[in-house]
């Protein structure tokens, strides 16, 4: 004879697919209500509702990268850290593929670069006046 | 008479060659001090080899300066190994997180430096071989002359480096920018070295041991000049305010030997300015000691006072008035951040009146200052702050950036003459220093390096103190006078000086506008525009040189009724140009020679 608790057998009363049921309407229940009581508040009501909501964010994203995501890195030094550069560029104990090959591009030439100006420099000097005959 | 004629020849001949050699080295000197066109920015194959077999892209970091390059409209040319290799004519190189370099390539670097060429390294350049293998700092070292500490930790606080104005670098950002560099995996290299243009420090600026916190260096070596930038491109992701680009343009001006002229924060050629203050509130009385100590040092400072409290001492404020300011620290001891515009409108009425009954009316009108009490405000109290004629407000460290005054923008709109001027206290204030429980030699030590970071920054420091902590034996007063004497060692360049004065000079400063003429050593110059009301006396402007064999030598003035401005030589990179004379408001225009 097993002895099974009151959880466990509320549990198996219903099938998976009925819990789901039970889930997703109380889900939905919980989303009704929660508009209806936010739509019910005043300015300031929702903007504390809101400052309430802003602050806990934070936390549970911050407990759930400070839990989970050190081991998942495996450094925890560089948790959250943003990486262009191989890991361990500054390291002198590093291993790396090294470097056997490699292929230098063809720059442009530098006259192309650098063209020298067709028109005179001064054009575009406000103050340049050229005295010029109109003939 | 061939007897005069032969000598008088002589005389021309020699006259004639004296003339010849002179346009000779005028002209190989003004060559010597070119402004550098070219602008190469290396694409090291190693470097994009390493990075690619390794997982990575060095695009990625490259790509930072070719948006930098473009955006500003620099002309300049992305290089190939082959043409480092082949040899580059003198330009500005810039080595960005170039990791990898082979023993042709740093001989190439070598070379091109040794020809006069400019060159700006970033993060870990050169810090890896040609294959890859870890070949030490000692490319950076032996180029900038600076040693490298180490590198910053993401763990580390010290993720912002604060820049430093006036310098011949960066002084396109105001002085002590604080530039968050992000937590990156390219972490940020220490340095230590004699020519500094930054330092890292925490958001607090909490002044740490010198040697470990350089974070931008230069050097002028013969004709080369090279930059340093200890962090990556990786951090200038985190440059939301886009400040950094004004640094590199000035630092690039330096590279090019283009020489430029910008106005100084400071009067009179002083490099950095102070202002001492203290939150005269709980044991009132202790005041007088702190007057003491600045009266000792013939330093004025500012009280700002708790009015409920001053009521009760109105000898020791008219006592104190005598030789320093008197400004507000509102009536009670509680914040007004948040609060109504009504409520504040009455608690600032309040305070007011308790100190018109303190000074009498007539004084009340010099009464300009204002410190919140627990450096707790928001934009209605400056607003009505200004209504009841108050000019300046020392605020808390999180209400600037940098560390010079600016204009409040609680009022958009009001021009320079009419809004606060808001003095940042971005220094540790004896509450801080008693939060960190440190003992006497300690704290004294910490308080002088901060000194020095500000001093070597040229930014505004507020040393703030309470009159709580002002007893005989408190930390505060066993602190400050080694800090005040620290103050008059650099007496002839550090600005001590009270709230309103600081105030006063930085409205007058923002009525003057510095407009450059020409680019390079030979046509210089610049123009000044004074705009009214009042005059300007005491105008500083600060003159970069194009090398460090190129002082500053003059300035000619364009019209003999001007004012003539005294050169005074700062270091080898720059000059002051000092108008001790007032100024009216007009238009002045001077030349250059170098």
């Amino acid at each position: 004879m097993t002895t099974q608790g009151f959880f466990f057998k509320l549990a198996h009363r219903l099938s998976p697919g009925a819990w789901l049921a039970v889930a997703v309407i109380m889900a939905l229940l919980a989303t009704g209500s929660g508009w209806v009581l936010y739509s019910r508040l005043d300015e300031k009501g929702k903007d504390r509702l809101v400052l309430a909501y802003e602050s806990i964010g934070p936390f549970w994203r911050e407990t759930w990268r400070l839990t989970f995501e050190r081991k998942k890195e495996g450094s925890a030094e560089l948790a959250g850290a943003i990486r262009i550069a191989p890991v361990g560029t500054l390291d002198p104990d590093a291993s790396f593929v090294w470097v056997t090959h490699f292929s230098d591009f063809v720059s442009l030439p530098e006259d192309e670069a650098f063209p020298e100006p067709l028109a005179p420099v001064r054009l575009l000097d406000p103050e340049w006046n050229p005295a010029f005959s109109p003939r | 008479m061939i007897f005069f004629t032969k000598p008088l020849l002589t005389m021309q001949w020699l006259r004639w060659m004296v003339g010849v050699c002179l346009a000779f080295a005028l002209q190989v000197s003004a060559r010597a001090s070119e402004v550098l066109e070219p602008v190469y920015l290396y694409a090291s194959p190693l470097t994009t080899a390493f990075f690619s077999a390794n997982g990575s892209d060095y695009d990625t970091l490259k790509t930072r300066w070719r948006a930098y390059l473009k955006r500003f409209g620099k002309s300049y040319r992305e290089v190939s190994r082959a043409d480092l290799v082949g040899g580059l004519k003198p330009g500005v190189l810039i080595l960005g997180s170039a990791v990898l370099l082979d023993q042709s390539e740093r001989q190439a670097i070598n070379d091109f430096a040794s020809r006069g060429g400019s060159l700006v390294l970033t993060w870990g350049t050169g810090v890896r071989d040609g294959s890859g293998r870890w070949s030490g700092y000692g490319f950076i070292e032996n180029l900038l002359q600076v040693k490298v500490r180490g590198k910053l930790e993401v763990s580390d606080e010290e993720h912002f480096v604060n820049t430093f104005g006036d310098s011949p670098l960066t002084w396109g950002l105001p002085a002590g920018t604080r530039l968050f560099l992000g937590l990156v995996g390219e972490t940020p290299l220490r340095i230590e070295g004699p020519q500094l243009a930054g330092r890292y420090f925490n958001w607090s600026r909490i002044p740490v041991d010198k040697a470990n916190n350089g974070a931008i260096a230069y050097l002028e070596h013969g004709k080369s000049r090279r930059v340093f930038i200890g962090f990556s491109e990786a951090s200038w992701e985190f440059d939301d305010r886009m400040e950094l680009p004004k640094a590199l343009d000035s630092m690039m001006s330096w590279l090019r030997r283009e020489p430029r002229v910008f106005k100084a924060a400071w009067p009179n050629g002083e490099l950095s300015a102070q202002l001492l203050e203290m939150d005269t509130e709980d044991r009132f009385p202790n005041a007088l000691n702190f007057a003491r100590d600045l009266d000792s040092a013939g330093i004025s400072g500012t009280f700002y006072s708790l009015t409920s409290v001053a009521k009760s001492h109105a000898d020791i404020v008219r006592q104190l008035s005598d030789k320093h300011e008197i400004a507000y620290h509102a009536e009670v001891h509680v914040g007004f951040k948040g609060k109504s515009r009504e409520e504040q409108e009455s608690r600032l009425a309040t305070m007011v009146e308790d100190m018109k009954g303190i000074v009498g009316s007539r004084a009340l009108t010099r009464i300009s200052g204002f410190r919140a009490p627990t450096e707790s405000w928001d934009a209605n109290t400056e607003q009505v702050l200004r209504k009841l004629g108050v000019r300046h407000h020392v605020a808390d460290p999180a209400s600037s950036d940098s560390r010079l005054p600016f204009f409040s923008a609680s009022e958009p709109g009001l021009s320079s003459e009419d809004a606060i001027v808001v003095l940042p206290r971005t220094q540790m204030d004896d509450l801080n220093f008693l939060a960190l429980k440190l003992g006497t030699e300690a704290a004294s030590a910490m308080i002088v390096r901060d000194f020095d970071y500000l001093h070597e920054s040229g930014s505004l420091g507020v040393l703030s103190v309470h009159s709580q902590n002002y007893g005989e034996g408190g930390l505060m007063a066993l602190l400050t006078p080694p800090y005040v004497k620290r103050l008059q060692e650099h007496r002839h360049d550090v600005w001590s000086a009270t709230g309103r004065e600081i105030a006063d000079w930085w409205r007058s400063r923002e009525r003057v506008a510095v407009k450059e003429l020409g680019r390079s050593v030979s046509d210089k110059g610049f123009q000044v525009d004074v705009r009214a009301p009042g005059v300007m006396k005491g105008l500083t402007l600060i003159v970069t040189h194009p090398s460090a064999t190129q002082p500053l030598k003059a300035v000619v003035s364009g019209r003999a009724d001007q004012p003539k401005p005294q050169v005074q030589r700062l270091d080898d990179q720059r000059s002051a140009i000092i108008f001790s004379e007032e100024l009216k408001p007009g238009q002045y225009g001077y030349s250059l020679e170098f």
